[in-house]
C-alpha cells in the first residue's frame, strides 16, 4: 500500500469511527501538522455525512443549554434546576398561555397568541439571569422568530429564523404584562425585509416587567395594527432555558 | 419552510461575532439532531449529555473557522459532535450492549429525514446506491461504524470474524465506496 492510500484509509476509519483510543488521539494530533491528513478526513466526512440524515433528532434535556452557557461564561458552575423548578415553569407556563389566550379572545384577535421569556429562575437559582430567549414557533414547526432580551442593557434583539418577508402586510410584535395592562401593547414593527435582526430598546419597561411578561407576534396589514391590538395570525411560543 | 443551510451559515457567522442570540438559536435549531448523534455513538445519556455541552462549546469557540466553501453547517457541526463522541467512548471503552443502542436516537427512514438534512437529499440517495452495490454484509459493517460507532472489536464480535479480517473488509468496503461515489 503507498502511503497515499495509508492516509486515506486512517482518514476513512477515523470518520467511520472503527479506530481505537491510541489510534484516535494519533490522528487528531498528525491533522493539526499534516494537511493531507486533514484534507483526506474532510473529504471522507463529505461522503459519509449523507449517512446522518437516518438519525433521528432527540430533544437534549432542557438543563443543557444553560450548562453551556455557564462553562462559556467561565464560571465553571453549571446551574441545575431542580425538579420543583421545573414543574413551577411549566404551571406558570400553562397560566400564561391561558391568559394569552383569553386576553386575545377579548381583544378580538382571530387566533390565540402565546409566548415565553420567563423570569422565574433567577427566584429559585442562586445567580439572576440577564438574558432570556423565547422562541416563536408556527403549528410546532421550526422557529419562525427568535427573541433575546438583556436585562441589563434592556434590548431585545428579534431574530427571524424560517419567517418569511410578507407581501403588503408586516409583522409587529406585542408584550403582555397583566399587572399593567389587560391587552397586549405594541413593542413596533419588524423590519419587513427580515434580512437582519431588528433591535429595539425598551428603556421605558421595567426589567421586572420584561422578565414576568409574555411577548407575542402577530401578522398586521402594512403599517401596523389599525386596532392598536393583535389583528392576525399570531406566532405561537416556546420556552427555552434562559442563559444565565 | 423549513431552516436552510444559508440559515445556519448567517447564524455561525453571528456566533463567530459572539452574537449569544444567535448562539441561541443555533442550539435551538440544532441541538437535537447533535444530540441524536451523540447519544447513538456514546450509548449513554449522561455521557451524551457531556459531550454535547464540549461540542457547543466547541461551535461557540471556532465558529469562526467554520469554512461554507468546505463543508454544510450541519456537517460541519455534526463532524465535531460524531469526533467527541467517539473519542470518548474509545477512552472510556464503553462497549456495546445490546439495550441503550436500541433506546433512542434510533434510525429513520430517509423520507422522514429531519428538515434541515433535505438538501442534503440527492447526495444520501447517491451513498445509498453505492452501499447498496457492496456485498450486503459489508455495507452493513460500514453502516453499523457509522451510524451505531461499532468498533473494529464489536463488529468482530457481532459478525464471527477476526479483527483482522473486519480491519481487511472494511478497507475494502471503503475503497470501493470511494470509487463508487468518485465515479
Amino acid at each position: 500500500m503507498t502511503e497515499r492510500e495509508d492516509i486515506d484509509m486512517l482518514a476513512a476509519e477515523y470518520v467511520l469511527g472503527t479506530l481505537d483510543a491510541a489510534e484516535r488521539t494519533a490522528v487528531t494530533a498528525r491533522r493539526q501538522r499534516e494537511p493531507a491528513l486533514d484534507a483526506a478526513i474532510e473529504a471522507w466526512q463529505r461522503r459519509m455525512a449523507p449517512l446522518d440524515v437516518r438519525i433521528a433528532p432527540v430533544a437534549p434535556p432542557s438543563e443543557i443549554y444553560g450548562q453551556i452557557t455557564a462553562r462559556i461564561d467561565g464560571s465553571g458552575v453549571a446551574s441545575t434546576p431542580s425538579v420543583t423548578a421545573e414543574v413551577v415553569r411549566l404551571t406558570v407556563l400553562e397560566r400564561r398561555v391561558a391568559f394569552w389566550r383569553r386576553a386575545t379572545a377579548l381583544a378580538g384577535a382571530v387566533a390565540a397568541m402565546l409566548a415565553l421569556v420567563i423570569g422565574f429562575r433567577d427566584t429559585l437559582l442562586p445567580a439572576p439571569p440577564q438574558n432570556f430567549v423565547a422562541v416563536f414557533q408556527k403549528d410546532d414547526q421550526q422557529p419562525a422568530f427568535l427573541l433575546a432580551i438583556d436585562l441589563k442593557t434592556r434590548e431585545l434583539v428579534i431574530r427571524p429564523v424560517t419567517a418569511e418577508p410578507l407581501q403588503q402586510r408586516t409583522y409587529q410584535l406585542w408584550i403582555l404584562d397583566q399587572q399593567v395592562s389587560p391587552v397586549p401593547s405594541s413593542l413596533g414593527l419588524i423590519d419587513a425585509s427580515l434580512k437582519e435582526p431588528t433591535r429595539k430598546t425598551v428603556a421605558s419597561i421595567d426589567p421586572a416587567v420584561l422578565k414576568r411578561a409574555t411577548f407575542g407576534i402577530s401578522e398586521e396589514p402594512a403599517g401596523g395594527s389599525p386596532t392598536g391590538r393583535p389583528t392576525g395570525p399570531a406566532l405561537h411560543g416556546r420556552l427555552i432555558p434562559a442563559a444565565p | 419552510m423549513t431552516v436552510g443551510q444559508s440559515d445556519l451559515v448567517r447564524l455561525l457567522a453571528d456566533v463567530a461575532n459572539r452574537d449569544r442570540s444567535a448562539f441561541a438559536a443555533l442550539y435551538t435549531l440544532t441541538s437535537a439532531k447533535l444530540y441524536g448523534i451523540i447519544l447513538r455513538i456514546s450509548r449513554r445519556r449522561d455521557l451524551a449529555d457531556e459531550v454535547l455541552q464540549e461540542v457547543y462549546v466547541r461551535i461557540w469557540e471556532h465558529a469562526g473557522a467554520f469554512d461554507a466553501s468546505r463543508a454544510s453547517p450541519i456537517a460541519w457541526m455534526a463532524a465535531i459532535a460524531r469526533n467527541r463522541a467517539l473519542d470518548e467512548v474509545r477512552r472510556k471503552q464503553i462497549v456495546e450492549t445490546a439495550a441503550p443502542i436500541e433506546e433512542a436516537g434510533e434510525i429513520v427512514d430517509p423520507a422522514a429525514t429531519a428538515p434541515e438534512l433535505m438538501e442534503l437529499a440527492d447526495e444520501s440517495a447517491r451513498l445509498h446506491d453505492c452501499l447498496g452495490q457492496l456485498e450486503e454484509r459489508r455495507a452493513e459493517i460500514v453502516r453499523l461504524a457509522y451510524l451505531g460507532g461499532l468498533s473494529r472489536e464489536e463488529l468482530s464480535q457481532r459478525f464471527g470474524a477476526p479483527v483482522a479480517t473486519i480491519k481487511t473488509w472494511l478497507h475494502r468496503s471503503l475503497k470501493q465506496l470511494k470509487d463508487c461515489l468518485s465515479a
